[in-house]
């Protein structure tokens, strides 16, 4: 006996209803952080757009395949300088006259105090992530909806070596700055480079953890992967006005009523079944 | 391809499904199935009021009667089982079959009961069996109107009446049908945006409908 | 561009005396101004030993000026000084960035020595630290050219050279010798008051347009290979 009502949805027609559940335009999201030495806030901004479904009958889940996100994620990254260069004083050496009053006088050195600075930090992003989705039906009030539930642990983000970028970004900040500096040989730079590039390397690597982290919640966050709620896909009214009213009161509305809402994914379909009261 | 066969979405409904629908229609708007002249008694309940007969030798206004559609049944091909159709009516591919029957009572005398004055009632009833297929009003149009025009009709037990009886109840049940439009981008029970591409067809005892997502 | 003003004494400047009297001196390094006294600043000692060794034997002592946190003020270490007749004393602060500019300012028994006009045998020092183009007046006159390169703009080698010889420039009746200087960043320029006494540096406060814009551009100096 065949069900009351059947909706099948193919693979294709499910790429188009979840292509319409991206969010539409950018989306982003911004945090900060303090460690020891080194503070940083930063934001990620992204756009969200194609992939492709497929379909799992065996584990009854919809995979989301190759969504494109693409965005800049943007760090400001402050330091004191103080804090991790050593004391310098040029020129290194003493310069000495012998001529001051028949005497040698060897003129005071000049130790610079190192600056705080706030690097501005810039990586773009173009990365393609997939996403398994489960299927439930929900009742709300008048509704029967096809919820689709991201699983979080399936979102794989194939992210970019950030804090290889990250830390270019600080050595190419620093290096002007210690070459104003008179006395300092380009050896001595390099060097002064090296010392804040190690003294950054942690923070390099947490801040790269932490944009991807955020980059995840974001995805995750959007509406259609919000792992909490889930996005509503199919919405069935339980009432069903096959024929409306006339607006007199001989002729109401004429409707079923679905008792019942079923959902699964079988020969490459989603499938959705109800009883009718 | 499943359901879909090569289309982005299937919708369909069952014979209980439609059924149910009809049974519905009853309920709302039962003027649909019942007509009567004059006044007709308080058991009927609500009907759709239609002039008495008017022939040779009837005193007053006319000859008084009821007509009362009993509520249909419908089967969809290949059907159930639960309807033994009479020859030569069979049911073939894309075709429905209803059961129904009419009643008609005329007023062939009146008594007073209390202060009021009721007719003395004659009633037989027909059984109606009839054989249909879908039909759109507009098959240019997205929207199609899903219609049903019984074009086999059967009556028993009616004698030389029997073809008069026919064309009566064809014309009283194409009617009733022609109330039962909806239309078919609604199958998917308002959950997609559905442009229907293919059908609606009778087939495996559902009316079914291809589309795209729009 | 840098401040600079010989009595407004920062951690790219230095204040430089000759003693070639036996005396014994109280001196203040201080943030008030020349004719005030100063304010809760502890007081400092330098003894001048007499001594019959040849002026040109004199010897250099450097005394640190240090910025003290708690009391707001700055500090000379050692807060005590002995030296002998014709050696002379380099005051200097290393870290001064976001403190008051200060002054030296002290009285002996026969003489007396400030930073705020200074001499005779005393000298102003200025490092400068960045390029362009300095005016500067002497006792508030004039206006000398002091034209300060980008070392960014020499080769390594060729810089290691310039900065090698400090430039002296003498004060005589209130004018300089030379009265134009072309040096490179790094340098320090050392202003010396040889008989004459009340002498003051300044590049005074000018009008945009006279003063030569810091060169905004960075040019990578070739290395040497």
């Amino acid at each position: 006996m065949p069900s009351d009502a059947t909706v099948a949805v193919s693979q294709d027609g499910l790429t188009t209803l979840l292509h319409g559940l991206l969010p539409n335009g950018p989306i982003s999201k911004s945090s900060e952080v303090e460690w020891e030495l080194f503070s940083a806030s930063y934001d990620v901004s992204i756009a969200v757009s194609g992939g492709s479904i497929q379909l799992n009958d065996l584990a009854q889940v919809i995979r989301f395949l190759d969504i494109n996100v693409a965005g800049h994620a943007h760090a400001e990254a402050a330091c004191d300088l103080g804090k991790i260069l050593p004391h310098l004083c040029i020129p290194p050496v003493q310069i000495c006259t012998p001529g001051f009053f028949g005497r040698k006088f060897c003129t005071p050195q000049y130790c610079p105090t190192w600056p705080s600075v706030s690097i501005p930090i810039t990586i773009p992003l173009d990365i393609n992530v997939s996403a398994d989705f489960n299927l439930n039906v929900v009742e709300d009030g008048s509704n029967f909806n096809i919820v689709l539930g991201v699983i979080p642990s399936s979102l794989v983000i194939d992210a970019t070596p950030m804090a290889g970028l990250i830390l270019q970004a600080v050595k190419d900040y620093l290096h002007p700055i210690f070459a104003e500096i008179p006395h300092i040989i380009s050896k001595v730079i390099d060097d002064l480079v090296h010392t804040a590039i190690s003294a950054f390397d942690d923070a390099a690597k947490n801040l790269a953890i932490l944009i991807r982290t955020l980059l995840h919640d974001l995805i995750l966050g959007s509406d259609l992967l919000a792992p909490s709620a889930g996005i509503t896909l199919l919405s069935f009214s339980k009432t069903q006005v096959l024929i409306p009213s006339d607006g007199t009161p001989a002729n109401p509305d004429v409707s079923i009523t679905l008792t019942k809402l079923k959902v699964n994914i079988a020969d490459g379909e989603l499938v959705a079944t109800a009883d009718i009261a | 391809m499943g359901l879909t066969n090569g289309h982005a979405a299937f919708a369909s409904l069952s014979a209980s499904a439609i059924n149910r629908f009809i049974y519905n229609l009853a309920k709302a708007r039962p003027r649909y199935f019942r007509f009567a002249s004059g006044s007709p008694p308080s058991y009927l309940g609500p009907f759709e009021h239609v002039p008495a007969l008017h022939l040779p030798g009837a005193s007053g206004g006319g000859v008084d009667y009821i007509l009362e559609i009993t509520l249909p049944q419908l089967d969809l091909y290949p059907g159930s089982g639960s309807q033994q159709l009479p020859a030569p009516l069979t049911l073939g591919p894309n075709q429905f079959s209803i059961t129904t029957g009419l009643t008609i009572c005329i007023a062939k005398d009146y008594k007073i009961v209390g202060h009021k004055v009721v007719p003395v009632e004659d009633c037989a009833t027909l059984n109606i069996w009839a054989v249909g297929e879908l039909s759109t009003s507009d098959p240019h149009n997205v929207q199609l109107d899903l219609g049903a025009h019984a074009d086999n009709i059967i009556l028993k037990n009616v004698g030389d009446l029997e073809s008069i009886g026919e064309n009566l109840s064809l014309i009283l049940v194409n009617a009733l049908l022609q109330k039962m439009t909806y239309p078919v981008k609604k199958q998917a029970l308002g959950a997609l945006t559905f442009s229907v591409a293919d059908g609606p067809r009778i087939e495996d005892q559902q009316i079914k409908a291809w589309g795209d997502l729009s | 561009m840098d401040f600079i003003n010989s009595r407004h004494l920062t951690d790219r400047d230095g204040f430089v005396q000759v003693f070639s009297e036996a005396d014994h001196y109280i001196y203040y390094v201080t943030t008030a101004p020349e004719g005030y006294p100063p304010r809760h600043e502890d007081s400092f000692q330098l003894t001048v030993k007499p001594s019959d060794a040849a002026k040109e034997s004199g010897k250099q002592h450097d005394v640190r000026v240090v910025w003290d946190t708690g009391q707001a003020c700055y500090k000379a270490s050692p807060a005590k000084l002995e030296i002998h007749q014709h050696d002379f004393v380099v005051w200097h602060c290393e870290r001064s960035q976001g403190l008051p500019a200060y002054s030296v300012r002290g009285q002996g028994k026969a003489g007396s020595f400030s930073s705020s006009s200074f001499g005779p045998e005393a000298a102003f020092t200025h490092f400068f630290f960045a390029p362009g183009q300095y005016r500067y007046q002497v006792n508030g006159k004039g206006s000398y050219l002091i034209d300060v390169l980008d070392h960014r703009t020499i080769e390594e080698k060729a810089y290691s050279a310039r900065v090698s010889n400090p430039p002296m420039v003498y004060v005589r009746q209130g004018r300089p010798t030379p009265d134009a200087l072309e040096i490179v960043t790094g340098q320090t320029v050392i202003w010396v008051a040889e008989g004459e006494s009340g002498v003051m540096i300044a590049v005074p406060l000018q009008p945009e347009a006279q003063i030569a814009p810091q060169t905004t551009q960075r040019v990578v100096p070739p290395r040497a290979t």
